[in-house]
């Protein structure tokens, strides 16, 4: 009965238009509906349970948004973590990795996959509003997958719902590929989409290449998305607003037609597209809280702390609350100027491994 | 090309922020003072800084904080002549003359062995200091090669000006110690650091010891290196049963002393128990303590926020297994776990909990990364358990409670013995 409720609850949800209801309208529904996906995984997944326990949290008690434990975002990289059986699952889906380090393992059934799927179209669509001619900043082999689906490829496939046609452009060396650009036609105007590093790549390559140059001259005003984080672009020293320079002059756009989307694998479909304004919408199917470093007290306006997301989704793993390596900050609520309703943030940074210094240190 | 600037922060008896390329010509300066300080008695270099822990301990109390009352018994007139003696074969005054220490024919004479340079880690910068006073006890001038946070190491130096006793003038003693700032790229000028010290103090952490120790140096320049080191407690049952509170709340300093940074810190706490509640009890029991110390005594440093995510990712991940004990935000974690190794350091106050597993930890303790070993337990017992477990590794074994006070010897060597060169002559 519970679980009905639970399906119940998100289905009205996914129903709303993603950016329809102020927090505070939004607040008795959403808090009903996580609660819902609490009581699930608590029975569900003894991961899930165990960690409740430790907090002493009792998902049977009166609590607000902020006392639900969240699980860190390592913990996809170091236990398969389910809360339905192996047989409900149909697709494995893999976060990208950083040198060094495991990818996270997120197991899906269809009920989570459609609930993505629902959310991510409802968002992306307040954001380019019909379906567009898509050119990937990819290889068409990365298209290629089974039930393992890697990251970049599970980032594309999101996606097709808002394809009208696909062009991917890269060879399978992630190089510019000049055959592939031919055939476009450059009559329409297209969405290009891929992850901000191999976008930054591309551009990097064949700034100086006259060929190239000479076949993009003809794009009309296309949007860029981009996904999948700054880390590598850091390590670099490339600033946002290089990047978009470089963007602008590469594909002959506009600012305000770039649109950066922060998500995690961790909680597939409910991403956040940054608007024109340069703020990150948070929609109806989920919610953000910013944890202060050191105290881990939720933070108000304006202070920078880790990004903990949550999300009642997620049916067929306990990711309904995560906390990220990532850092950024709430920056209004419900009075963007873009016309959105909700909580909006930013970005500031993504954590990296501690260095450890000193005599103690023997690590060698 | 990135220019290297070195900061010279103290030279010439007084705080100075010159900026140089090149420190050559600076440090050559630092060999003026040497006849002055050979000149001194060691009781009165001893009696000076005797004055000088006094006036620490009162103008600098709340700087150093909780570390304020051991510096100055450290540095007090007693403990130093006592060290001092036991470092140097039982008579400190080889340092002035020529002395008899039993031999049937030599006479001793306790040289120094002239520029000490010094590389202080940022995590233990106090420690770091007591080398340097140990080198100029023992007559040798030094440069210290501070590191980046040195608002408190420099303040510490610069008020050696303000001691004075009825034989040694403070900004005397000061002119025998320079203080040098160098990006850790500069390999230039940590090379002429390097080259022209006839004793190298290291003190860091795996990678910054490998890089000075590589350093080129005289064949006759001596190194003492000071890390990299992990430690641990032993406790058996019949202590805890005995005086549990007493014990959690010393292992609690141990822990929180230098946020668990430095090499004498505990990381894992093993009980000689096979009783898993007695053990998870004790995990609890110094939760509440490391919650005491860290409201009242010790108050939690910065952290980064890397260091953060590590922290919550790992109590996430040890929850699933294991009982976690911790604070609301990160300032301290209990890991009580059935496992039986050392654990991995964390630092940042996360201490393990673990049984005793005897043999096992007998395989682990084979190595020199071992450093103290806090052990609470009967003597006879005690010496046994020591004499058996340090044959391969460990260098000390104090009491909890005085874990990360500097001692003599530390790690494994009378520093001030080795800061000297022995002279003899017949009798």
């Amino acid at each position: 009965m519970s679980e009905i409720m639970n399906n119940q609850l998100v289905e009205k949800l996914l129903d709303m238009k993603p950016y329809s209801l102020t927090t505070e309208e939004k607040k008795n529904l959403f808090l009903s509906s996580i609660r819902e996906a609490i009581n699930f995984h608590y029975k569900n997944s003894v991961e899930f349970r165990k960690l409740c326990d430790n907090k002493a949290f009792s998902p049977q008690s009166d609590y607000l948004l902020e006392e639900i434990p969240y699980l860190p975002v390592s913990l996809f990289k170091k236990f398969h973590l389910k809360s339905v059986d192996e047989k409900d699952i149909f697709k494995t889906v893999y976060s990208s990795a950083t040198t060094g380090d495991s990818p996270s393992i997120i197991s899906l059934d269809r009920i989570t996959s459609l609930r993505q799927t629902k959310a991510l179209i409802a968002i992306v669509s307040s954001f380019i509003h019909e379906k567009k001619d898509f050119i990937v900043m990819d290889s068409d082999d990365a298209s290629i997958g089974g039930n393992d689906i890697k990251s970049r490829v599970s980032a594309i496939r999101g996606f097709i719902p808002f394809m009208k046609s696909i062009n991917f452009i890269l060879n399978k060396n992630l190089q510019l590929d000049p055959s592939k650009i031919k055939n476009i036609d450059f009559g329409k105007t297209y969405c290009i989409f891929g992850f901000t590093w191999l976008i930054h790549n591309v551009i990097e390559q064949n700034m100086d290449n006259r060929e190239v140059k000479t076949l993009l001259t003809d794009l009309k005003d296309p949007y860029v998305i981009h996904i999948g984080g700054w880390k590598k672009l850091r390590d670099i020293n490339m600033s946002k607003d290089k990047l978009y320079q470089n963007i602008c002059d590469f594909f002959h756009t506009t600012n305000n037609r770039i649109i950066d989307i922060y998500g995690m694998t961790e909680q597939l479909g409910t991403v956040y597209p940054e608007c024109e304004y340069g703020n990150k919408h948070v929609p109806l199917y989920s919610e953000i809280l910013i944890r202060n470093t050191v105290t881990l007290e939720n933070e108000g306006i304006g202070k920078s702390g880790f990004i903990q997301l949550i999300s009642p989704l997620p049916r067929s793993y306990p990711g309904i609350s995560i906390l990220s390596d990532d850092l950024g900050h709430i920056v209004g609520i419900d009075d963007c100027p873009c016309g959105r309703k909700g909580k909006y943030f930013q970005f500031d940074k993504r954590s990296e491994k501690a260095e450890v210094k000193g005599c103690g240190d023997t690590i060698g | 090309m990135e220019i290297l600037l070195a900061k010279i922060l103290i030279f010439n008896g007084k705080k100075t922020d010159i900026e140089t390329n090149l420190i050559e010509e600076h440090i050559k300066k630092i060999h003026q003072s040497r006849n002055w300080l050979h000149s001194k008695n060691v009781d009165d270099i001893i009696e000076y800084f005797d004055n000088l822990g006094k006036f620490w301990a009162s103008e600098f109390k709340y700087k150093i904080g909780v570390n304020s009352r051991y510096v100055s018994l450290f540095l007090s007139q007693r403990y130093m002549e006592n060290k001092l003696d036991v470092a140097l074969h039982g008579n400190r005054h080889a340092l002035d003359s020529f002395v008899d220490l039993g031999d049937n024919e030599l006479l001793f004479h306790a040289q120094p062995r002239g520029v000490i340079s010094h590389w202080i880690a940022g995590n233990v910068d106090l420690l770091g200091i007591f080398s340097a006073i140990q080198a100029l006890i023992t007559k040798n001038v030094s440069i210290i090669k501070v590191p980046a946070k040195h608002d408190l190491l420099i303040d510490l130096l610069d008020s050696f000006s303000r001691v004075d006793t009825n034989v040694i003038k403070g900004k005397d003693m000061l002119q025998c110690i320079q203080a040098i700032y160098l990006n850790r790229n500069d390999v230039e000028n940590q090379t002429v650091l390097s080259k022209v010290a006839d004793v190298r103090v290291a003190w860091g952490g795996w990678e910054a010891v490998n890089s000075i120790i590589s350093l080129p140096k005289s064949p006759f320049t001596e190194d003492i290196v000071y890390g990299p080191k992990y430690s641990y407690v032993i406790i058996d049952e019949i202590s805890l049963k005995d005086n549990l509170s007493q014990i959690v709340q010393k292992i609690a300093i141990d822990v929180s002393m230098f946020d668990q940074y430095a090499c004498s810190s505990p990381h894992t706490i093993l009980i000689d128990s096979t009783n898993n509640e007695i053990i998870d009890n004790f995990a609890r029991q110094l939760a509440k303590a490391l919650d005491d110390v860290n409201r009242i005594l010790l108050p939690k440093q910065t952290i980064n926020e890397e260091k953060s995510a590590e922290i919550i990712s790992l109590r996430a991940e040890s929850a699933l297994t294991n009982n976690v004990y911790s604070s609301k935000g990160v300032e301290w974690t209990v890991i009580s776990s059935v496992e039986t190794s050392l654990a991995k350091p964390v630092f940042s106050r996360v201490i393990h909990v673990r049984r005793l597993d005897y043999y096992k930890l007998s395989n682990e303790n084979n190595s020199r990364k071992i450093q103290t070993i806090g052990i609470v337990m009967k003597k006879d017992k005690r010496l046994k358990i020591i004499d058996n477990l340090t044959l391969l590794g460990g260098d000390r074994c104090p009491n909890v409670g005085s874990m990360s006070l500097f001692d003599s010897p530390w790690d494994g060597m009378f520093g001030m013995e080795r800061m000297v060169r022995w002279v003899t002559t017949y009798k």
